[in-house]
């Protein structure tokens, strides 16, 4: 599902490409410049990862509480 | 107001409280009892009906929060340390309207570590060490577990008031103080109906926990009533009763009771406790922030300039220096505990008793530079004011978050009926948060020495060094942001799928696999300390039955 779906992504990528030269990915890059400047700072790697650790928490509650 | 009078009130108020604790209120006893009771369950309506009543269920959704408010207080203080040598790294966030600071992030981290962890772990421990110690049950595990949402609640809006203080011309921090008000005042009428219930004499540690969270609110009250929370030296000493004095006596209570219960090993001195419960009152507690601003804030009255007296200053001075008597003996009391009648500390790799042995260690060295810091403070000099924060920060993450995390690990067991999810990384945690919040917090001090050293000689350039010292001091602090997550997956996994509580201890062989050579005589415990053998004999108490007894048929 994965290896469809990436392959299905980068062909369409490549169709609009092809089909609208020189015209910006909808939505995407809308949304990149809101993310210009934010990881200027090596802090944000720090926060990365207790952000991944809080997910792991969030996962770890998820699954735990709808196992068997 | 003077501090010894100011003080003097303090101390009545709680005798009385104390009296009253134990002989009831004259013929309004029982239905106070009634009433008290309505009022936590019945009256609350429909919300009560959210939260279950088993046994053991406030205690662990207490001590759960508590170790999820870990990750945040961790991850705020270590932005904090950060922002002290690149104060634009967040700069970013400016675009969400949000301009954190090095100093307000530290100060929130603070709260949320104060509050939201060490709070929340020392009320949750109570919750089941009050009851065990007195032979009863929770008075209302429905209403204790509804008041950790509220507390919860209350830590978040402290958060958001520690960074924006006034929201459309509102202060914020009142409102922290109103919920968490609200909350306490529940959790302690609990306690009380608790320890009205008890079946047999309570020893102190559980009496420690009772009046430890009474003082808190009786120690504003006893200073608005002498008319001191005006005055800048009152917002200074209930800055130092409230918080300080208050956590410190729940903390001790709980790390006395870990201690015994993670060794296995009686309370060494019961003395010692006695002399740490009654010293904690009658003296200033010299950990925790040094300047009554905050209390002001909590309040949401002015802030006062702090003026004390020549009276003030030698009064204040005297119980700073008496306050280490009681610290001193709750370290030796605590320490020795663990250790037991031998040389060895038992269960050293039990969760929790790696933290209790660190904070019991700790306590001493971090309330000796906590007090010239705050003697610093009182007479006027501020030379010393420069690591305060650093010492601060060190009392939090070295001494009261391992004490009240420790003294949580090690009952958890009990509260929950599952043991923490893996042995091996509660260690890991442990040395990643006590390896990560001491060295952290030794270089971001080392740095503050050096800028106050350039500063006193008048240095106009900036301080590389101290620049460069303070990025390897919060990277170094990262470690307490790893350890806080790795306890908190511990501990919810293992609510989860942890082995039980209830199974008994694996039996193992007391054969000595290699040949130990001896050369002349020696004794069992000397062969034990070369770990050439096991010894793992386990003495399960008789449990006891209402049965009457008779004579043995012969």
């Amino acid at each position: 599902m994965l290896v469809m779906g990436f392959v299905s992504t980068m062909v369409f990528l490549i169709l609009y490409g092809i089909l609208f030269p020189s015209s910006e990915l909808p939505v995407i890059s809308s949304v990149l410049p809101v993310f210009d400047g934010v990881f200027d700072s090596g802090i944000w790697f720090f926060i990365l990862g207790a952000m991944i650790g809080v997910f792991a928490i969030l996962a770890t509650m998820l699954t735990e509480a709808t196992s068997e | 107001m003077g501090i010894i009078t100011s003080m003097a009130a303090f101390w009545l108020a709680i005798l009385v409280v104390f009296v009253m604790v134990n002989r009831g209120i004259w013929v309004f006893t029982d239905v106070s009892k009634s009433m008290s009771m309505f009022m936590l369950e019945k009256a609350l309506g429909p919300p009560i009906d959210f939260v279950e009543g088993k046994k053991g269920s406030a205690a662990t959704s207490w001590i759960i929060q508590g170790a999820l408010w870990l990750i945040p207080a961790s991850v705020i203080t270590f932005c904090g340390l950060w922002l002290s040598h690149d104060p634009e790294a967040l700069h970013s966030l400016s675009s969400w309207g949000l301009n954190p600071a090095s100093t307000s992030l530290l100060t929130s981290g603070f709260l949320v570590a104060a509050y939201g962890s060490v709070g929340m772990l020392l009320i949750g421990s109570s919750m089941h060490i009050v009851p065990e110690l007195g032979g009863t049950t929770l008075a209302t595990e429905k209403n204790a577990t509804l008041m950790s949402f509220v507390w919860t609640l209350a830590v978040i809006v402290m958060f958001v008031a520690a960074n924006k203080p006034e929201i459309a011309g509102i202060k914020i921090m009142p409102l922290a103080t109103l919920l968490t008000s609200l909350a306490l005042i529940a959790v302690i009428v609990n306690m009380l109906l608790t320890a009205a219930s008890r079946t047999k004499k309570m020893p102190l540690p559980g009496w420690m926990m009772i009046i430890g969270m009474i003082s808190a609110p009786v120690s504003i009250v006893a200073l608005a009533i002498t008319g001191s929370l005006d005055s800048g030296t009152g917002q200074w000493l209930a800055t130092r009763i409230h918080g300080p004095t208050s956590l410190f006596l729940m903390m001790s209570g709980a790390i006395l009771y870990g201690a015994s219960r993670g060794s296995g090993n009686p309370l060494w001195s019961r003395s010692l406790a006695a002399v740490t419960m009654v010293g904690a009152f009658f003296t200033i507690n010299p950990l925790g922030l040094i300047e009554g601003e905050i209390a002001s804030d909590f309040l949401g009255i002015d802030a006062a300039m702090f003026e004390p007296s020549r009276n003030d200053i030698v009064a204040g001075s005297f119980l700073l220096a008496l306050s280490l008597i009681p610290i001193i003996a709750l370290s030796a009391n605590v320490l020795a505990t663990m250790r037991g009648d031998d040389v060895f500390i038992e269960n050293p790799d039990s969760p929790g008793m790696p933290e209790i042995n660190l904070a019991a260690f700790m306590a001493v060295p971090i309330s000796i530079g906590g007090l010239f810091v705050l003697t610093d403070h009182l007479t006027g000099t501020n030379e010393l004011t420069g690591i305060h924060t650093s010492l601060v920060l060190m009392g939090m993450w070295v001494v009261f978050v391992p004490a009240s995390l420790g003294a949580a690990l090690s009952i958890f067991p009990e509260v929950s009926g599952r043991n923490v999810l893996s042995v091996n990384r509660s260690r890991w945690a442990f040395w990643l948060m006590a390896g990560g919040a001491f060295s952290g917090l030794i270089f971001t001090m080392m740095a503050d020495f050096s800028d106050m050293a350039l500063l006193e000689a008048a240095v106009e350039e900036e301080n590389s060094m101290s620049s460069r010292i303070r990025v390897l001091g919060s990277v170094l602090f990262y470690g307490a942001v790893l350890g806080s997550i790795y306890h908190s997956l511990n501990i919810i996994s293992g609510s989860f799928r942890g082995s039980l509580a209830t199974e008994g201890p694996n039996p193992s062989s007391t054969s000595i696999s290699s040949p130990y050579k001896l050369t002349k005589e020696t004794t069992v415990r000397k062969i034990l300390a070369q770990r050439e053998g096991k010894l793992d004999t386990v003495v399960v108490p008789e449990s006891s039955t209402d049965m009457p007894g008779s004579p043995t048929e012969l």
